[in-house]
């Protein structure tokens, strides 16, 4: 079955369908939310928020762009949402109803990073939070998710040309931060 | 290639060869618990409306039918009744008590 016929099954209330369109999507909407949230915990909840907003919309599912396309495109919005959350929730002062590593942004270890690269990953995970959403997001679908500029162009709704930029701005800020980091550690 | 670039680099890097990451497997059934459930439609459906209104019809209309029936005979049987009291007493006869 193609992932179109598992929404149509979705939208008809079929649960199997829902499972296995779950089976198919969940490493990737979870890799997403993890990225970008850089909390297990928090990309859990926010997977969940994925599926039921998948279930509760499979109907509207337009044929304009592809599945994965649209699954990419609910779970960065999802993220994004809860880390703006989360800022809000920082800024007023209420840090008692989000997470720890939410609010700050600690060292994160990916699962999913090699051994012997788990403290640079960290760091680079650190940078890439204080990179700017759109940034974040393209960065993390390229060089995280190995997508390609056209996929990004797609789900971020976009185009190529402005993909690229992105790409290109997050990457120079991203030299300046860990520049920055090079010389905090030296100085330490 | 300054030092600090080098160090850059290999942290820019480090994400190659990073294996994806995979969600606990509890996860399906958090979904599934935090699916709204499907409410029981508390809709009556047409054909179950008709057929009680059927039945219920039916019903009234045997009864009326009984009640009917029911007031037709003891009304014969009354008239029954008194012919045989009125046969009895000769109560049809010119009433005369100084006749014999």
């Amino acid at each position: 079955m193609t992932p179109e016929d598992l929404l149509s099954g979705i939208a008809h209330g079929d649960m199997y369908s829902f499972k296995q369109f779950y089976e198919l999507f969940k490493v990737q909407v979870y890799n997403v939310c993890l990225s970008h949230l850089q909390n297990t915990e928090d990309a859990e909840e926010v997977t969940q928020d994925v599926f039921i907003e998948i279930h509760r919309s499979a109907a509207s599912f337009s044929q304009k762009s592809k599945v994965s396309t649209w699954v990419y495109r609910i779970a960065i919005n999802k993220s994004i949402d809860k880390l703006r959350y989360a800022t809000r929730q920082k800024r007023s002062g209420d840090i008692n109803t989000i997470s720890e590593d939410i609010y700050t942004a600690g060292d994160f270890n990916h699962p999913g990073i090699l051994s012997e690269n788990k403290e640079k990953g960290a760091i680079l995970f650190k940078a890439i939070r204080q990179l700017a959403d759109k940034q974040q997001s393209a960065f993390i679908l390229k060089f995280i998710e190995g997508l390609s500029q056209k996929e990004i162009a797609a789900i971020m709704d976009i185009g190529e040309k402005a993909v690229e930029s992105l790409l290109q701005r997050a990457k120079t800020r991203l030299r300046e931060i860990l520049k920055d980091y090079y010389h905090e550690e030296k100085d330490l | 290639m300054q030092k600090s670039d080098k160090w850059i680099d290999e942290i820019l890097n480090s994400t190659e060869g990073m294996q994806r990451a995979v969600p606990d497997d509890a996860l399906y059934n958090n979904i599934l618990n935090r699916l709204p459930v499907k409410k029981v439609s508390r809709l009556v459906s047409l054909r179950t409306v008709s057929s009680v209104a059927a039945g219920l019809a039916l019903l009234l209309a045997a009864n009326i039918f009984l009640i009917m029936e029911e007031r037709q005979q003891p009304i014969a049987q009354n008239d029954g009744n008194i012919e045989d009291v009125v046969e009895y007493y000769q109560l049809n006869e010119p009433f005369n008590p100084y006749m014999p």
